[in-house]
């Protein structure tokens, strides 16, 4: 061969591996093998999503409404959904069938992405700002289960598998949710479509069964949760003893207690009365009788300026900022916008229940005893009686509850029959309470309140999935000697490398 | 000893028999430390996990991979000594496997003096060890992939500066794309991700470790020690 034919034969060579080096990328992606080092397996498909795909009765069609060829930063969701679902399929033993299109193109499956409660969302998406499908519909015989933006990566899984649990559960086995009414407290059935509250019904009740119910003075029908959202008007002793009872029961509650309340009539705050307190002292919940707020850390409320309102950022508007990512619900949640908010803590907890503060407001919080007025600047007047924060909002309780009335003569209801004490329950399941100190939160912080409910009724297999939320631990507070000596051996190990390769040099030298 | 060990091992030698490696090796940790306590404070971040670390480390490998592999090849032929090579019984590729191996060899001790930030921190809380293993495969990876690109660089130079911004240059590349992918078109977005070293990095640091990434590591070595040996089988060649 000539010289010239060799280095032809060269660069042939060389382009030659360059393109099985490509070949062989792109094929390695084929496959998606990957080892899962995380201590919970992290990213392998969880043991409930295998196991709800294994118990998989009836013929389920996975139908993938997706956008092909999405910019960052939604490159890899379309890929992260196949992947799960063709993970799903394989452990349904075929029960499966996953059926992909991209609306963008199609338009007989935008029409039918919206048919089954799927719509575009809006996003940038490179360059531009348009419309995308992101969303994935469950069918199984004549129920449909949709996730309509599958837009987290983390949550992925345990979207979708709680989506095809939903569709593989009959209705009439799904959890009841339980929300009172009768003391005040909003019925989300009442309101406009477009209110928080009523879309919050409607997500709340997405989990399960919403039950709005106003049981009068009689006990509380069966139930799988509870909510209680901001009761107006004291809760009088026979109420107050079917929630017990209902606790005792092991239904599992949320309450969401409003301490004080806009009184724009009268341009100041006022306090709300439900009486709740000695109650909830007895469960080891304190709710101390401030009213906080923050300079610095607000958000808008509409307040009533000159005729019309006006959006403006008001210092009771509390937005708590330190969230404990240890706590399910609290995972995906950065910040929470907590109007009119009571501090809510950990008191003198009876054996047998724990207690964990899921949210607390950052140090520029401050409490007062006393009513503010409603303009906000005379609002973030600096009083005398300030106390000053941080203050825990909420605070979530799981054990075995003792009942608030052992020991005690149970009340008598005004009309009807008297309770009957054989039928009072001392010692409760083991179930879970969460005390929230706003119940204005609950409009803005739907998200919230969603996956609280979610945490309440508690299926363990589902909330699983949680685990695959990409989350780090986090790290305790170091002590001022940890923090001397991590600076001090960042510092210092450069140094020792220097002088390590002083040695080295020095000696090779001699 | 076979060929490849030797050259490697004549190579580790020169380079450890110098001050320049070992100040290169702390200027690396320096940086490292530095970014790791001023710019992105992992205790006042509060999380346990050594992922901000991981970006400034591989950051800086950008730096110290052209720094120690510029030498490589780009010296001997400057010395001369290339041609002193080229009359033992060595084939290029081994001339080139070893002088990579060598690279490989003092990036992955300049990785391993970043493990006592890791040491620190699970002294400190509840790590889970699984991302920091593949934190520290993924970044094994990526040395050997510039240390490649670096050797390919200095075997196309007689000059070690040029050979440091060729390497810099081709180097940063992929991670240039890989900051501008919201920009790349939707239909080659998927394509053009997993050409990044964003990407690789990213996943293994999540303590996943995909036989993609590595593919790619391994055929960014390849293409990079192919180029090498294509570089000194030109040269001689054309002589």
């Amino acid at each position: 061969m000539t010289r010239a034919g060799r280095l032809a034969h060269a660069w042939a060579q060389t382009a030659l591996w360059a393109a099985l080096a490509g070949v062989g990328v792109d094929l390695a992606g084929v496959e998606n093998a990957a080892l899962d080092l995380t201590e919970d397996q992290r990213f392998t498909l969880s043991a409930v999503a295998v196991e709800t795909a294994r118990s998989l009765e009836n013929p389920v069609i996975a139908r993938v409404f997706f956008t092909n060829a999405l910019a960052a930063p939604y490159h890899e969701h379309r890929a992260a959904v196949l992947d799960l679902l063709e993970g799903l399929r394989r452990e349904s033993g075929g029960r499966i069938e996953v059926r992909v299109s991209d609306p963008t193109a199609e338009a007989e499956a935008a029409d039918e992405a919206r048919t089954l409660g799927i719509d575009p969302i809006t996003r940038r998406d490179g360059r531009e700002i348009r419309q995308i499908w992101m969303g994935v519909a469950f069918l199984s015989g004549d129920r449909v289960e949709s996730v309509p933006a599958v837009t987290s990566l983390p949550l992925v899984e345990y979207d979708l598998v709680r989506a095809l649990q939903r569709v593989a559960t009959p209705v009439d086995s799904r959890p009841t949710i339980g929300w009172l009414v009768g003391d005040g407290e909003p019925d989300p059935g009442t309101f406009p479509e477009t209110h928080p509250l009523a879309q919050l019904g409607r997500s709340v009740g997405a989990l399960g069964r919403l039950a709005v119910f106003n049981p009068g003075e009689g006990p509380f029908p069966d139930l799988d949760a509870l909510i209680v959202v901001a009761p107006q008007t004291p809760l009088p002793a026979i109420r107050q003893l079917h929630l017990d009872q209902a606790l005792m029961r092991g239904v599992p509650t949320a309450l969401f207690l409003a301490g004080y309340q806009p009184d724009f009539r009268a341009g100041r705050t006022t306090e709300i009365h439900h009486d709740l307190q000695p109650l909830l002292a007895r469960y080891g919940v304190a709710i101390a009788p401030l009213l906080v707020l923050d300079r610095t850390n607000n958000e808008k409320l509409p307040i009533p300026m000159g005729g019309s309102w006006v959006q403006v950022n008001h210092p009771l508007a509390v937005v708590a900022l330190e969230m404990n990512r240890a706590a399910r619900p609290m995972r995906a949640v950065r910040r929470v916008v907590a109007p009119f908010v009571t501090p809510v803590s950990v008191g003198d907890l009876p054996p047998g229940v724990r207690a964990e503060v899921w949210v607390s407001t950052a140090p520029s919080a401050v409490g007062t005893p006393t009513n503010r007025p409603i303009e906000p600047e005379r609002a973030a007047a600096i009083a005398r009686d300030e106390v000053p924060g941080p203050f825990p909002l909420v605070v979530a309780l799981e054990g075995t509850f003792p009942s608030a009335w052992t020991g005690r003569p149970l009340p008598v209801p005004l009309e009807g029959d008297p309770v009957d004490p054989a039928s009072f329950v001392p010692t409760s399941r083991p179930t879970r309470l969460v005390v929230f100190g706003s119940g204005d939160l609950v409009a803005n912080e739907g998200a919230l309140v969603e996956a609280t409910v979610d945490w309440l009724l508690d299926d363990p297999r589902l909330q699983a999935t949680r685990r695959q939320a990409d989350v780090d631990t986090r790290l305790p507070a170091p002590t001022p000697g940890q923090a001397w000596r991590w600076k001090l051996g960042i510092v210092g190990f450069p140094v020792a490398v220097l002088l390590a390769g002083a040695a080295v040099v020095s000696r090779r030298r001699r | 000893m076979p060929p490849v060990a030797t050259v490697a091992r004549r190579e580790l030698l020169i380079l450890f028999g110098q001050p320049v490696a070992w100040l290169a090796l702390a200027g690396f940790v320096s940086l490292i430390g530095l970014l790791t306590l001023w710019k992105d404070d992992v205790l006042a971040g509060g999380v346990a996990s050594m992922r901000g670390p991981f970006w400034w480390i591989a950051s800086c490998l950008l730096l110290l991979a052209p720094a120690i592999a510029m030498r490589s090849i780009a010296e001997e032929r400057r010395s001369g000594s290339l041609h002193l090579l080229a009359t033992l019984p060595l084939t290029a590729v081994e001339i080139v496997v070893g002088k990579w191996a060598a690279a490989v060899v003092t990036l992955a001790v300049g990785l391993a003096c970043t493990v006592p930030l890791a040491v620190a921190l699970f002294a400190l809380g509840p790590v889970d060890p699984g991302p920091v293993v593949g934190g520290y495969v993924g970044l094994l990876g990526l040395a050997s992939a510039l240390a490649a690109v670096g050797v390919a660089a200095s075997a196309a130079t007689e000059s070690q500066v040029l050979a440091f911004l060729m390497a810099l240059g081709v180097s940063a590349g992929p991670v240039v794309v890989g900051a501008a992918l919201p920009l790349v078109a939707p239909e080659w977005v998927s394509t053009v991700a997993v050409l990044t070293f964003q990407f690789h990095v990213e996943h293994l640091a999540r303590g996943v470790v995909d036989l993609r990434s590595m593919a790619f590591f391994l055929a960014v070595s390849l293409v990079g020690l192919r180029v090498a040996v294509l570089q000194i089988e030109h040269r001689r060649l054309a002589r």
